[in-house]
């Protein structure tokens, strides 16, 4: 049934008086010649109000001759009644064509290429690779053909070891697979060397696989001394030279400071919000600002991003949380205990990321100073790690 | 002109065999355990409160008006009163009324 509403609409339906004595006998004509009329409706006796689809209308000129019934058009309703009404308007025609033309033409254009999959082949590579491949940003989809753009893309990347390229729509998704570089304790057994130190502590233990050290546990060692040295000494036999392997375990030590005063400011949030909305280009924002400067805001943006041939275009939603500032005054314990914090923060954050197995053994807080406006805390963190890389020996 | 007897039984039998064959369809046709509308073409009115009626196997109509539509069936017609009854949709072999009914009536063919 929706279906066929849908086609009258573009077809066309009009709406039909009828005026005579048997109108009963054109209904059931209109019945039996498969005609359809439907809304029916009777106005007063004699005059009756039905709709029918465009193309049906002129069959109901016999009807009218054999019942005698007068037909009048009421209303004209679809898509082929509005076309017909602004049929002399052809540049409106031509710019409706010129619209549909230029659409259908833009998506055969490529607007946006994204690379994922790779972590040490920067992705300006990439897109230089594929650029001299023939796969770049604004050009027509229709030729491209991505076997040879693969093939290009492997033979100027050597690190690349798959690459495959999806196109949905108008945006390309390059995929690649690294060729996975050896780890350390990969390195050839013919290269000769040492294995360095890479950070400064007290060594915790010690294992030789290959060549000697002359270190032991609990001694303290600096940055860039030699821990495991790539030769193998013997009374009897010459000196021989060796790869140096071995793991090294030290106990190092970081220290977070940071000062804390007992007066602070906090944010105090009326629950009152304001709302605007931007367009940012390329990480230029612009907003309408209807904001009051004497009060204080937090900024929270959303924002829909569109990549058009590089640019990145975003629009943006900003809401403004109003607050007050109040002066409040903390106690010892509460900047320690927020001390503490900060420094669990720096841990994850920062220490343990840059270490190999890293492990924290203990950590120690100590006020440095303190006067009447703030304390400076320091915390002295023990970690335990590996450390050691190799250095070929020339 | 006289009928002759031979002529005359000659009819009785083809009248006799007639209503043997329509009992014994009957009688199939029930054990088979079909609607009455499908098996005598009986027209079936559904309707939804007092302000719609469907009518399946209306032949056609006879009276319309505002207030009072009357529809022709096989063996009976249908007379309907109310206000604003407008037919909604007609076609082979249905008809969908809406108004506002307040009665539904009658009449043998």
């Amino acid at each position: 049934m929706e279906l066929e509403e849908g086609i009258n609409r573009i077809n066309g339906t009009i709406e039909v008086e009828i005026q005579g004595f048997f109108t009963e006998r054109f209904i059931n004509l209109c019945k039996i010649n498969n005609i359809k009329i439907w809304n029916i409706k009777n106005i007063v006796s004699g005059i009756v109000r039905f709709s029918i689809a465009l193309k049906d209308f002129k069959k109901l000129k016999n009807i009218s001759k054999k019942t005698k019934c007068k037909i009048k058009i009421i209303s004209k309703r679809g898509l082929y009644f509005k076309f017909f009404k602004y049929r002399k308007r052809r540049l409106a025609f031509l710019l409706i064509l010129i619209f549909i033309i230029i659409s259908i033409a833009s998506t055969t254009f490529i607007w946006d290429i994204d690379v994922s999959g790779n972590v040490y082949v920067s992705e300006e590579k990439i897109y230089n690779a594929l650029k001299e491949a023939g796969l770049y940003v604004g050009r027509n989809k229709i030729g491209l053909k991505t076997k040879k753009v693969i093939n290009s893309l492997r033979v100027n990347l050597s690190d690349i070891a798959w690459a495959g390229i999806e196109i949905d729509g108008t945006h390309v998704h390059v995929k690649v697979v690294e060729k996975t570089k050896l780890p350390d304790s990969a390195v050839s057994e013919d290269s000769i060397g040492d294995i360095i130190s890479d950070k400064s502590g007290i060594i915790e233990k010690i294992t030789v696989e290959n060549g000697t050290s002359i270190l032991s546990v609990g001694e303290y060692v600096e940055e860039g001394r030699i821990l495991i040295e790539g030769k193998i000494y013997s009374e009897f036999l010459e000196t021989k030279d060796v790869t140096a392997k071995g793991t090294v375990i030290l106990k190092t030590q970081y220290v977070y400071k940071n000062e804390y005063n007992y007066n602070v400011q906090e944010k105090e949030y009326t629950g009152k919000k304001k709302y605007s909305i931007g367009i940012g280009i390329n990480d230029k924002e612009n907003y309408i600002n209807y904001l009051d400067k004497s009060l204080n805001y937090d900024i929270i943006k959303s924002s829909k991003d569109i990549n058009l041939f590089g640019n990145k275009i975003s629009f943006i939603l900003y809401r403004f949380d109003i607050y007050n500032l109040k002066d409040i005054v903390l106690t010892k314990e509460q900047l320690i205990e927020q001390a503490n914090i900060d420094c669990e923060e720096y841990i994850n954050n920062e220490i343990l990321p840059n270490t190999k197995n890293g492990e924290v053994l203990d950590k120690n807080l100590i006020i440095e100073y303190e006067d009447e406006n703030k304390i400076c805390v320091k915390v002295e963190i023990n970690v335990l790690e590996e450390v050691g890389y190799f250095k070929e020996r020339t | 002109m006289r009928m002759n007897r031979k002529e005359g039984k000659k009819i009785l039998k083809k009248v006799n065999f007639k209503s043997k064959v329509s009992v014994a369809k009957e009688k199939f046709l029930e054990k088979l355990n079909l609607p009455d509308e499908l098996v005598y073409d009986y027209a079936k009115i559904t309707m939804i409160e007092n302000k719609e009626i469907l009518i399946e196997g209306s032949n056609s109509i006879v009276d319309y008006y505002d207030n009072y539509i009357k529809i022709q069936t096989k063996n009976v017609y249908i007379i309907l009163d109310g206000n604003n009854l407008n037919i909604n949709e007609i076609n082979d072999n249905e008809l969908l009324i809406s108004g506002v009914i307040s009665n539904v009536g009658y009449m043998s063919r």
